[in-house]
């Protein structure tokens, strides 16, 4: 039984952590070729290969709720089965078969059993035990093309496991019959995929699901606390399976070349027109109307080390790839029916390469996709075309009845290989986009959750896997591959997200005077996008820069429109208008391998030919420039250097420095960092991870930082470990009235090994800022001198006014501050509102470095007195008297409004736009009447 | 019938009375003459054969013994089916401090937990300030199992160990499999065989 043992544990080595081993048995698949044609006489050869039979269980992820499971049969590496090496580094895997539909598993008495006239003398067949089995597989369903087809015949002889076998078979293909929904059932096994494609799941070239990504390794451990270590196994296999494929970037690219690749990407809802104009501005960024709204583009180093092509007029602010999206391409009612796509589709890149101008010869198209009105077009780099492989492509629809393509999404997929020194090139960056679009309407926002959960689950691309690294017809396989298997992943379109808010409100904010950012600000508490990420009913994992342009939709030509240009039809009703929305959007998610930064979003309101304005925005891809070969020689190195840190005698070791940490003072919103180092001291490699006190708790208070959370360590090797304290407004606010010593003890569990203690210590100056203005009324002198509760003053002896609001009313108005125009607009000098700060908290007279303009030094005061009543922790001006406030136009009505006011985050605009004098009565007037 | 019996043990007690050195002798039988203090929580495991049909397997947490990491103590006695509080027997303030251990026990641990007090470093003798009687006094008080150990020589070590397993299959009910490191005991090899076997004998036509 030892020999089945080593199996079990070679097989569980062999799936990820994903995956559970449910039952392994053993048996022989038998070879009959029926003659030796070399030989004179004929001899009947029965040729028994070992086979392994084991049940593998899916847990799944977020994504995937239910268990799913499939059957999988090894082969061994040697024909004979043992061949003197050990089972993990002999086993291969033969086929792995989803258990779902028709599957079957049959086990009867071998025929066999009878006795074999043919050839008496055969030792295999005199000695085979009585209770022989033969185990008929029938996969019942092709879930890749050309494979499974056929049913698989085993012979086996160990009872109870092929009970277990079969046992395990009824659960799961029960579970699958109950969940597993058959238009998604490539995607749904698509977990199966690494082990299929690649000798080992860590050499897999599909990334794994690019969502992953946004939940941190230290979320997805067994839950564990002080005391109680969870499931140490689990955890190590899964810091090591994260910590492979990462260690053996490092080591594969010392120099971090990387390829920064530009891409720029538009989305733009054409409404079924046809291009009439210059749509340079969307594809190439050129702006002919300034638009004060939009940001400059931001400045970003270049390191790109691809070929750069000898053509004079590439610059490098060109995008090396463009993706253009369109909606409502065709309207008409036969598009549904039939295809009118080259027409349109032509049109449209034409107008695309009017567009590029005098860059049009600089590109290539290279892909495209459409489905009824969405388009998708991918261009590149006439000189980067070599590096794009593996080009494909899908589309699904969501419309009507779900498949009519009305709405929906197209999506392409990308494999980037940058070139590497060597020549050779690189392990591929994969880039995929998709364009959708989702219900329309104002309150069928649940309906665009849908959609985009539909999409999600069934867009996925047919791709060409090669098993075991060898490109044969007979063990190339196709395999469906979800949107989300990439490293980067665009999704853009009309999602049709609306804004809650009356249609008068919206109107009347973006024609609020004043800086539109703050408008803007107000108006994007209540995109309905916004709020879904947020409360996680769809693109929870997408990252969507802020948005600093005006609404995209509905502008409207020939209909009355009001001074922004949108549409406001019906004139009579203006209940029943379209509200501006921002339908338009562009997101995206990337892996760690693959960090996106965004240089620009924005609209392109000079492009009017449609009721949507066309949105662009800007990226820089980092990718990896790794050598292929020398990438998967390093991971089998590393993989081998860890596989079996958790079956070792000797317990793992680690030493820490410092032993504690002590961060002196800290002050609100001023970041202290300290490094702890974590050495491996052992003989083996091991695995740490930080846990809570108690399961369920957080690992450690508000106010701290750790980074990483988690981590492996070959013997002798360190890490270093960043504890960062950081007092924002929330934290300083428990803080401040009760003036602890910042202290907790961190528990860093060694997997398999010991808790470490590690105290960490800081001592928290108070500030005046967030807190509640009536505690600030009971300070006796500055916030600092304040030891207990006995230092500050009754309710009744309160102040009228906070000191500190006064200290800064009085500077400002004693005139030496000067008479500053847009001091609450223009933004202070942080390191001058800190100076003031520090001087409101200790009481001390302001006093600044000589290298301050009085300028500087003013702004600051309307910068810190803004900063300093934002950060009550109560709002300062009730709610109900929003409305006369947004009616108050100078000083005088300024005076006017009753003099209580607490609701002030709601109403920052407030402060932009009433006199100085008048913002700072408001404040002084709270007491009395709050 | 054999029976095994899981049990989770905590050993408490003033930094530097040899926590640490007394699981070392039990579980490897060694001995380090300069042994770095504790700043953590250590776990080993060490089973003790009772007879022919018994054995108790111990899951030891062995803590840190500084007063600044007092309060994370809880942590790891909680669940505990025993303890053992260490003291030194040339320090008489670690026997106050023992008492303060055995108190805190039994006011918040486990009501059935079973506290054994334990005197360690008796190859000391010469400069043995606490006595053999007051010790033994204060446990009978209490209630404690008692004796005295040197993790140097290994003297008494075991007895104290197997005392303890003697007595607690008899008064604590084991520790619930899974409740502490399911995986260090194996259970999470990923291949349970017993789970589930299919009830018909039938083997000719069983399809699924």
């Amino acid at each position: 039984m030892a020999e089945i043992e080593a199996i079990e544990t070679a097989v569980r080595y062999f799936f990820l952590s994903t995956e559970e081993v449910k039952v392994v048995a053993e048996c022989v698949v038998v070879h009959s070729p029926q003659l030796s044609d070399q030989e004179t006489k004929p001899v009947f050869v029965e040729e028994r290969i070992k086979r392994v039979l084991a049940v593998i269980s899916h847990q799944g992820n977020a994504y995937q709720t239910h268990e799913q499971g499939c059957l999988s049969i090894f082969k061994f590496k040697s024909t004979n089965g043992t061949g003197g090496a050990s089972p993990s580094t002999e086993l291969v895997i033969d086929h792995i078969i989803p258990i779902f539909g028709d599957f079957s598993i049959l086990v009867a008495l071998s025929k066999r059993n009878t006795f074999d006239l043919r050839n008496p003398s055969s030792p295999l067949t005199r000695n085979q035990p009585r209770t022989e089995l033969r185990v008929t597989i029938n996969p019942g369903h092709q879930f890749t093309q050309d494979q499974y087809a056929e049913s698989i015949t085993l012979l086996a002889n160990d009872l109870q496991r092929l009970r277990s076998v079969l046992a395990e078979c009824k659960r799961l293909k029960q579970i699958a019959d109950e969940n597993v929904n058959p238009a998604t059932v490539s995607t749904a096994f698509a977990w199966t995929l690494p082990y299929l494609s690649t000798a080992s799941p860590a050499f897999s070239t599909i990334p794994p699901d690019v969502r992953l990504s946004r939940h941190p390794l230290h979320t997805r451990l067994s839950p564990a606390s002080a005391g109680f270590p969870g499931d140490d196994l689990a955890d190590i296999q899964r810091i090591r399976e994260e910590w492979i494929p990462e260690a053996a970037r490092i080591i594969c690219n010392k120099t971090k070349a990387r390829h920064n690749l530009k891409i720029r990407l538009g989305t733009f809802n054409v409404n079924g027109k046809l291009p009439t104009q210059d749509l340079g501005a969307w594809v190439r960024g050129i702006h002919y109307n300034a638009n004060k709204l939009i940001p400059p583009l931001k400045k970003f180093s270049e390191i790109t080390l691809g070929e750069s092509s000898g053509k004079e007029d590439e610059t490098s602010d060109d995008p090396d790839v463009l993706v253009v999206s369109f909606q409502e391409l065709d309207l008409s009612a036969g598009a549904l029916l039939y295809s009118t796509e080259m027409v349109r589709e032509d049109a449209w890149t034409s107008a695309i390469f009017a567009g590029l101008g005098e860059k049009l010869e600089l590109y290539d198209k290279l892909a495209s996709k459409q489905l009824v009105g969405m388009l998708i077009m991918v261009f590149a780099k006439r000189s980067l075309r070599e590096c794009f492989e593996d080009i494909k492509t899908t589309s699904v629809g969501a419309g009507i009845l779900g498949v009519m393509g009305n709405k929906g999404g197209t999506a392409i997929r990308l494999c980037f290989h940058p070139k590497h020194p060597s020549g050779t090139p690189s392990l591929p960056t994969v880039l995929t986009f998709v364009n959708s679009h989702l219900a329309a309407f104002d309150e069928m926002a649940d309906r665009r959750h849908t959609d985009f959960h539909d999409l999600s689950s069934r867009l996925s691309f047919r791709l060409q896997t090669d098993q075991n690294g060898e490109a044969s017809a007979e063990t190339s396989t196709q395999v469906d591959v979800s949107v989300f298997n990439t490293d980067v992943l665009f999704w853009m379109g009309d999602l049709n997200y609306r804004i809650d808010l009356p249609t008068q409100s919206v109107r009347t904010l973006l024609m609020w005077p004043g800086p539109a950012e703050v408008n803007l600000v107000e108006l994007r508490k209540y995109d309905q996008l916004r709020n879904a990420i947020r409360e996680g009913k769809a693109f929870e994992d997408f990252k969507e820069t802020n948005l600093t342009h005006l609404p995209t939709y509905r502008f409207a030509a020939g209909l009355p429109t009001d001074q922004l240009g949108y549409d406001i039809s019906p004139p009579e009703n203006p209940s029943d208008r379209r509200k501006p929305a921002w339908t338009d959007r562009i997101l995206h998610v990337h892996s760690k391998t693959a960090p996106v930064e965004q240089l620009s979003y924005r609209s392109h309101s000079g492009i009017t030919m449609s009721d949507h304005r066309p949105v662009s925005a800007d990226f820089v891809v980092s990718c990896d420039i790794l050598d292929p070969s020398e990438y998967e020689t390093t991971v089998k190195k590393l993989h081998r250097q860890v596989l079996y840190m958790e079956e070792e005698e000797t317990p793992p070791k680690v030493s820490l420095k410092p032993a504690s940490i002590d961060f002196g003072t800290v002050w609100y919103l001023r970041s202290a960092t300290k490094t702890l180092e974590v050495k491996n001291t052992g003989r083996i490699p091991c695995a740490f991870r930080f846990v809570p006190l108690e399961v369920e708790e957080l690992v450690c208070p508000t106010w701290l930082r750790i980074g990483p959370m988690t981590g492996l360590l070959l013997p002798d090797e360190s890490a270093a470990i960043t504890l960062t304290i950081d007092i924002d407004g929330e934290v300083a606010a428990e803080l401040n009235q009760f003036r602890p010593k910042l202290e907790v003890t961190l528990i860093l569990h060694v997997g398999l090994g010991k808790d470490h203690f590690i105290p960490v210590s800081a001592n928290y100056e108070p500030t005046c800022f967030a807190n509640t203005l009536s505690y600030l009324t009971r300070l006796k002198g500055p916030i600092r001198d304040v030891k207990s509760a006995d230092d500050l003053l009754s309710e009744e002896e309160a102040k009228n006014a906070p000191r500190e609001v006064m200290r800064l009313v009085n500077y400002m108005m004693s005139g030496s501050g000067g008479d500053v125009p847009n001091i609450f607009t223009t933004r202070g000098d942080p390191k001058v509102v800190e100076i003031i700060r520090e001087c409101l908290d200790t009481g001390k007279d302001f006093a600044f470095p000589k290298d301050y303009t009085s300028l500087e030094i003013s702004v600051g005061f309307g910068e810190a007195l803004l900063r300093l009543l934002e950060s009550l922790t109560e709002p300062l001006i009730p709610t109900f008297l929003n409305a006369a406030c947004e009616e108050a136009r100078s000083k005088d009505q300024g005076f006017e409004v009753p003099t209580c006011f607490r609701e002030w985050t709601g109403q920052v605009v407030i402060g932009y736009r009433l006199p100085r004098a008048t913002i700072a009565l408001m404040a002084i007037s709270t007491k009395k009447n709050g | 019938m054999s029976k095994q019996f899981q049990f989770k043990l905590v050993l408490l007690g003033e930094s530097a009375v040899g926590k640490s050195s007394l699981v070392l002798r039990f579980v490897k039988d060694q001995f380090d003459d300069y042994r770095e203090s504790t700043i953590g929580a250590a776990f080993l495991t060490q089973t003790v054969t009772l007879d022919d049909q018994t054995t108790v397997k111990f899951e030891i947490w062995d803590t840190a013994g500084q007063e600044r990491y007092k309060s994370l103590a809880p942590m790891y006695y909680r669940n505990a089916n025993c303890a053992v509080v260490v003291y030194d027997i040339t320090q008489s303030a670690s026997l106050e401090k023992a008492r303060s251990w055995v108190r805190e026990l039994q006011r918040q641990a486990d009501p059935s937990i079973v506290i054994a007090l334990c005197g360690n470093k008796t190859d000391l003798n010469a400069r043995r300030q606490v006595s053999q009687e007051e010790a033994k006094k204060y446990a009978d008080e209490e209630g404690l199992m008692w004796g005295e150990t040197s993790a140097k020589t290994g003297e008494g070590v075991s007895d104290i160990f197997t005392a303890i397993a003697k007595k607690l299959p008899l008064t604590a009910p084991p520790s619930r499999p899974g409740a502490n490191r399911a995986s260090a005991s194996g259970t999470q090899a990923g291949v349970d065989l017993n789970r589930n076997p299919v009830s018909t004998e039938q083997t000719d036509g069983c399809n699924c």
